[in-house]
């Protein structure tokens, strides 16, 4: 009995010892791990499909595409000498006579042409009031083939002919027009062979031919000033960053005229490393010959340009425009046909794939990034963290290596070149992906507690800067496929303090 | 308020130890073949005996009432409450013991009605049991906060399980085996039938999650549940059971539990399907459907919560003052009242004095299981048996490193 008191006892004494203290709650750290960016700047991004496209081998290519073209080249003016005075008209007698076509000016040879405003004036000097003369001019016709016919009777004195719509010479001879072919027929009372009227005729005013067969020379064919230059926008200014060394200039010339032609003229690029000029020619400084339309149609001629292009990039043009472009047509050109309707036009590409030289100067992603932080982690932030660290976790697919900076602020107007603007600012190595075998590269940087009290606000910008290392010179080809980017991740680590009170 | 909250809490983690009536908690559960009258019903039937009289239970007289858990004690309590702030080393103090994760069970038995007649007994009892762990990442995080990139979560770490019914047993025992070769000990069995009325039963049956945290992938978190829950329903279970005094005064048992043990649940079925999702989280790019959540409750056909079945062997020896027993049992598979791993318990009474029995039990710990040990008091004469008995986890006895507690008290009548 006294055992089983004294275990029993024993047991509630032991019972007794299982005190309970007061719930306090001590202080304790926790790791904590925020991520907080993802970014994948892929160099496709930098493709607008307007003016940096990428090309079919996946290199990110500036393209600039323009057109220009001429005006109608309207009517050939020629200014003709024709003058026969007195030619006299014998009765019953059909009499045939050449009358010379001098054209005073030098500028072209008449084949064939027709008439789009022009006069032809004449005069019956009538000795036989009983005359009736007709005369047929049958190298001048219609446009049904009818020549030009002058009959007598129409008045006393010089009388003038619109001759618009009628035509010079033979469409198929294919030779200078050299004689207006002047045939005169007349009946009247009097025995054959008697005169009985005087004929004159002459053209002294200009001729405009809308359409024309024959010999120019040094017929010059302007372009339109009103050509819409070409204007360039670079994302991420990267223009300012990059000098590009490689450029073709392919221009495509439809010609509707019958001529072959030269091509003179210039391009001008305008940007912010100054204006560059270069004249259009050939790998030998010459001009280029444009092809005349066939009689099936126009002709295309494709021109391609390298030379000088080299210098036309050093501006990183923002804007480029063909300048004094025009189109000489010249006795070398030989005959040709031409209609008062016919143009010249001249598409033009300049294609710059991006490789090139470094310049001295960072590029800035445009875009702010904003993280918002939630309540819970201000108040950590504010008040429980320890330390922390930001890793961050780079992939760079680029054959470009250099410093990446990252610019932390509470607004999101970041001006990496004024410090006012940001908070603090983290600069990172960025490896090649020749030098980093396009792995992973973490780097952890330290976080400062006057550092850290940015992210106890609820919302945070970051702006990324990327400055390139010095390629000495050496040019550099992008890419722009879909493994082509650069990766940007971040995490923030802390040690917190948790529990304990207020 | 506070220290409730922990007593609570060990409450709800706390761990069970197959269905306990009122007086196994005084041998640690080594009761096989010291069960007898209406208690037998449960432990052996094949220990009903006519020679005992009639044994009465009235409506909560006995009772069971246990709750533990794998890793946290009083004494860990105090060191957490009582440190002004916690270094690494109290950190791992703290979570010494926890390995994959944190367990706790609980179980209550309480005694509606029985009676035994001759070597018949009827008896009803309310069973109310549950599971619950939680994976050692959680406590992990709490502590330590979030220093691995990587954190899975399966059903194995994780879980939730719930039982609660009512038996009706019947049982009839002390059935000798004929043709035993005279020179062979006597062999005894028995059999009992329950007759389940179902009030509610929960597992969980699908859980996978991951939480990863890594710079290369940002925060991406998945926690996808599906938790089948039944009200309402009826089934069995059966148990049969031997014994045999194989030498004067050592008697061997041996019984299998939960035979067909089912219970089908009708009145009302729900799956509840809980899905939360979360993939590439950073600061910067967070939308505002980031996180998606899935609930979905829907109404299930009846289904069934098995029973598994459940070997226990035991020995048991006796003296004129004191008595000696070890019980060994082994689940088939783990369920809200099974484990399927094995555990051996020793019980010992005492009579210094006739009217005064006093008990010991202990159950040694095993990686699954903590040490338990029992200490019990009680009153016996002819016509009334009382006792009250206190078994702890993971002690010898009751103090600061106590992860568990089960109270037992009992209560019954001979005619």
């Amino acid at each position: 009995m006294k055992r089983s008191i004294l275990l029993l006892f024993v047991v509630l004494v032991l019972l007794g010892a299982c005190e309970i203290k007061e719930f306090a709650l001590p202080q304790w750290d926790v790791e904590l791990r925020v991520p907080l960016i993802y970014q994948r700047y892929y160099v496709s991004d930098l493709a607008d499909e307007v003016n940096i496209i990428i090309s079919d081998d996946d290199v990110l290519t500036l393209t600039a595409t323009g057109s220009m073209d001429t005006p109608e080249i309207g009517t050939i003016p020629l200014h003709p000498s024709i003058s026969q005075s007195g030619l006299p008209i014998m009765s019953g007698i059909v009499q045939s006579l050449d009358i010379p076509f001098i054209n005073t000016g030098m500028e072209a040879v008449l084949f064939y042409g027709r008439v789009e405003s022009g006069f032809l004036r004449y005069k019956f000097d009538i000795t036989e009031s009983s005359a009736d003369v007709l005369i047929e001019l049958s190298n001048i016709r219609n446009d049904l083939g009818e020549s030009l016919k002058i009959e007598s009777g129409a008045g006393s004195g010089w009388q003038n002919i619109n001759i618009s719509g009628y035509h010079f010479g033979d469409e198929d001879h294919g030779e200078e027009l050299e004689n207006i072919v002047v045939n005169a027929s007349s009946t009247s009372g009097l025995p054959q062979g008697s005169i009985i009227a005087t004929f004159s005729i002459e053209i002294n005013q200009p001729l405009h031919f809308s359409e024309f067969h024959g010999v120019l020379n040094d017929y010059e064919i302007s372009m339109n000033e009103s050509s819409t230059a070409i204007e360039i926008e670079y994302p991420q200014n990267i223009n300012e960053a990059i000098t590009l060394q490689e450029a073709t200039l392919l221009i495509d010339v439809v010609n509707q005229i019958g001529f072959s032609c030269e091509f003179e003229g210039s391009f001008v690029a305008e940007g912010i490393h100054g204006t560059e000029v270069i004249p259009i020619k050939d790998d030998n400084g010459n001009n280029f010959i444009i092809e005349a339309a066939s009689s099936t149609g126009p002709s295309t001629t494709h021109l391609s340009i390298e030379n000088g292009l080299n210098t036309l990039l050093q501006a990183m043009p923002t804007k480029i425009l063909m300048e004094n472009a025009k189109f000489v047509i010249s006795t070398q050109s030989g005959s040709g046909r031409v209609n008062s309707t016919n143009t010249i036009q001249a598409d033009y590409r300049i294609r710059a794939p991006f490789t090139f030289i470094l310049q001295d100067t960072p590029i800035t992603i445009q875009e702010s990034v904003r993280v918002e932080i939630s309540d819970d982690n201000q108040d950590i932030f504010n008040k429980r963290v320890m330390e922390a660290e930001m890793a961050f976790d780079l992939i760079n697919k680029l054959p470009l290596g250099g410093n990446v900076q990252v610019y932390f602020s509470v607004n999101d107007e970041i001006d990496p070149d004024n410090p006012s603007t940001f908070d603090f600012a983290k600069s990172i190595t960025l490896l090649s992906y020749e030098a980093s075998d396009g792995e992973s590269q973490i780097i952890p940087l330290k976080l400062e507690k006057e550092e850290l009290k940015i992210f106890s606000n609820p919302e945070i910008f970051l702006r990324w800067r990327f400055s390139f290392e010095d390629t000495q010179g050496e040019a550099i080809t992008i890419h722009a496929g879909e493994m082509d980017y650069i990766e940007l991740r971040s995490m923030v680590t802390a040690k917190v303090l948790i529990g304990g009170g207020e | 308020m506070k220290r409730i909250s922990i007593v609570i809490l060990l409450l709800v983690v706390s761990q069970l130890w197959g269905i306990s009536t009122a007086k196994s908690v005084f041998y640690a559960d080594s009761y096989m073949l010291r069960a007898q009258g209406v208690e037998a019903n449960y432990w052996n039937p094949a220990k009903l005996n006519s020679k005992t009289g009639v044994d009465l239970w009235l409506p909560f007289a006995n009772v069971t009432a246990s709750f533990s858990n794998n890793a946290l004690d009083v004494d860990t309590y105090n060191y957490f409450v009582t440190s002004d702030s916690l270094s690494v080393a109290d950190k791992q103090y703290i979570l010494k013991d926890l390995h994959t994760s944190l367990r706790g069970d609980m179980n209550t038995n309480i005694s509606l009605f029985g009676m035994n007649f001759g070597n018949q007994a009827f008896s009803s009892t309310l069973n109310l049991s549950g599971k619950a762990s939680i994976s050692k990442n959680v406590t992990d995080m709490i502590f330590y906060g979030l220093t691995e990139e990587e954190y899975k979560f399966s059903l194995g770490d994780t879980n939730l399980s719930g039982l609660g019914y009512i038996d009706f047993t019947f049982g009839i025992g002390d059935i000798s085996i004929p043709y035993i070769p005279e020179n062979w000990p006597q062999i005894k069995v028995g059999a009992s039938a329950s007759l389940l009325a179902g009030l509610f039963g929960t597992d969980i049956i699908e859980y996978d999650g991951i939480i990863r945290n890594t710079l290369s992938e940002g925060a991406t978190v998945h926690q996808d549940l599906v938790l089948k829950t039944g009200v309402g329903g009826g089934g069995l279970k059966a148990m049969v059971g031997m014994y045999s005094e194989v030498y004067d005064g050592l008697e061997f048992g041996l019984t299998v539990d939960n035979i067909v043990g089912f219970i089908n649940w009708r009145v009302m079925t729900v799956e509840h399907a809980l899905s939360i999702s979360a993939d590439d989280l950073y600061a910067a790019n967070l939308e505002e459907d980031y996180l998606k959540v899935d609930f979905e409750q829907n109404k299930i056909k009846p289904f069934s919560t098995k029973i598994p079945p459940e070997l226990r062997l035991a020995l048991l020896y006796k003296t004129k003052y004191a008595t000696v027993s070890t019980d060994w049992v082994h689940g088939i598979k783990s369920s809200a009242v099974t484990d399927k791993w094995g555990r051996i318990s020793f019980g010992a009474s005492l009579l210094p004095v006739k009217f005064l029995p006093i008990s010991f039990g202990i159950a040694p710990g095993n990686s699954k299981s903590p040490l338990k040990t029992s200490y019990g008091i009680g009153v016996t004469s002819e016509s009334i048996d009382f006792g009250i008995a206190l078994q702890t986890s993971n002690s010898l006895f009751p103090n600061d490193k106590t992860r568990g507690l089960s109270f037992g008290s009992h209560l019954s009548f001979h005619f």
